[in-house]
């Protein structure tokens, strides 16, 4: 792959992938530095990139196999922000006028960052970049059935959270 | 749409069967400012969902900074150096025999005299007219420092008053 078809076809994809790094992580810096990688990777390996006849859909799985590597290594050390529960929600560019607006995305974002991991990328490939399932089971390895199982949980425990949050408002 | 429609797409969404078309009408339907209150949990979502799409990655892309890379990066930063150095010496060069004739005036003269005046009388007057221009040049300097006097008596008649 040729310099200026790597970017035309690759870097526009660096929303995505930072986006789907942010899902998977805790944290803004580490999914950064992911994205950083990702594209450092498919830099070097760019001769190569025509092999892939969905070359998004391996994009997409080179920064999810990234991120579970991170993870992995970061499960084995005990300073791991992950077990404490801390995590970091999105900076939303909403003006301070609409804080309402934004406690909402908070709790929709708090309640998405608990959700297990398979839950979490089922919903955010299909609900936040619009993936048909084939895309998804090609990114993930997963099987459409398995799919439909992560994505129906992962959708329901947020109606479920968010229900509560709206209960304990009213009451 | 009709709410019986709504509540039926918002049930096979649960179930994970919608497609994207049935999910992309039910977005136009829970992201309007007036929805049933049994539908606010998902209006939260789906706005959720669109504020997360406008994410965007803030930092610049590194990616050629990778190791295979390096070797022309380099290159680059070797052959600039030696542009550098060359430039740093021409100047050099070219800079330092004009370093001592920076008064035009005089280094003319030099120039054209390199010698001594083999006439008395000639050499009387070249002294004198460089002597001219040297106190010459001094009293623009004296003019400057007579502003400095007017301050002094400033100075002193503000202290008499004040006594």
């Amino acid at each position: 792959m040729k310099r200026s078809d790597f970017e035309n076809i690759v870097v526009p994809l660096k929303d995505k992938v930072f986006r789907f790094a942010k899902s998977i992580m805790s944290f803004q810096s580490q999914a950064e530095d992911i994205t950083q990688d990702v594209f450092m990777k498919l830099w070097i390996k760019r001769e190569g990139l025509h092999k892939y006849n969905n070359i998004e859909a391996f994009v997409m799985t080179v920064t999810r196999n990234l991120c579970l590597d991170l993870l992995k290594s970061k499960q084995n050390k005990l300073s791991n922000f992950e077990s404490t529960g801390i995590k970091e929600t999105y900076d939303f560019n909403t003006p301070l006028s609409e804080t309402q607006y934004s406690d909402q995305l908070n709790w929709v974002n708090k309640i998405i960052a608990d959700l297990p991991e398979l839950q979490k990328t089922t919903v955010q490939l299909r609900d936040i970049e619009g993936y048909e399932y084939d895309q998804i089971a090609e990114i993930t390895g997963m099987s459409k059935g398995a799919i439909r199982t992560n994505l129906s949980r992962g959708r329901q425990k947020i109606r479920t959270e968010l229900t509560k949050v709206y209960n304990y408002g009213v009451e | 749409m009709e709410l019986n429609k709504i509540k039926e797409l918002l049930a096979k969404y649960y179930q994970g069967e919608t497609t994207l078309e049935e999910e992309k009408a039910l977005k136009n339907f829970l992201n309007k400012d007036i929805v049933p209150d049994e539908f606010k949990p998902e209006q939260a979502t789906f706005q959720y969902f669109e504020e997360v799409k406008k994410i965007t990655f803030s930092k610049t892309l590194e990616y050629q900074k990778s190791p295979d890379t390096n070797t022309p990066a380099i290159k680059k930063i070797w052959w600039s150096s030696l542009a550098a150095c060359l430039i740093l010496g021409l100047l050099i060069v070219y800079w330092f025999p004009s370093f001592n004739n920076t008064d035009t005036t005089s280094s003319i003269s030099v120039q054209q005299n390199p010698g001594t005046y083999e006439d008395p009388e000639k050499a009387y007057f070249e002294a004198k007219k460089a002597l001219l221009l040297v106190s010459r040049k001094m009293n623009k300097g004296t003019d400057q420092m007579q502003k400095f006097s007017k301050f002094h008596t400033a100075q002193v008649s503000i202290a008499k008053q004040k006594q």
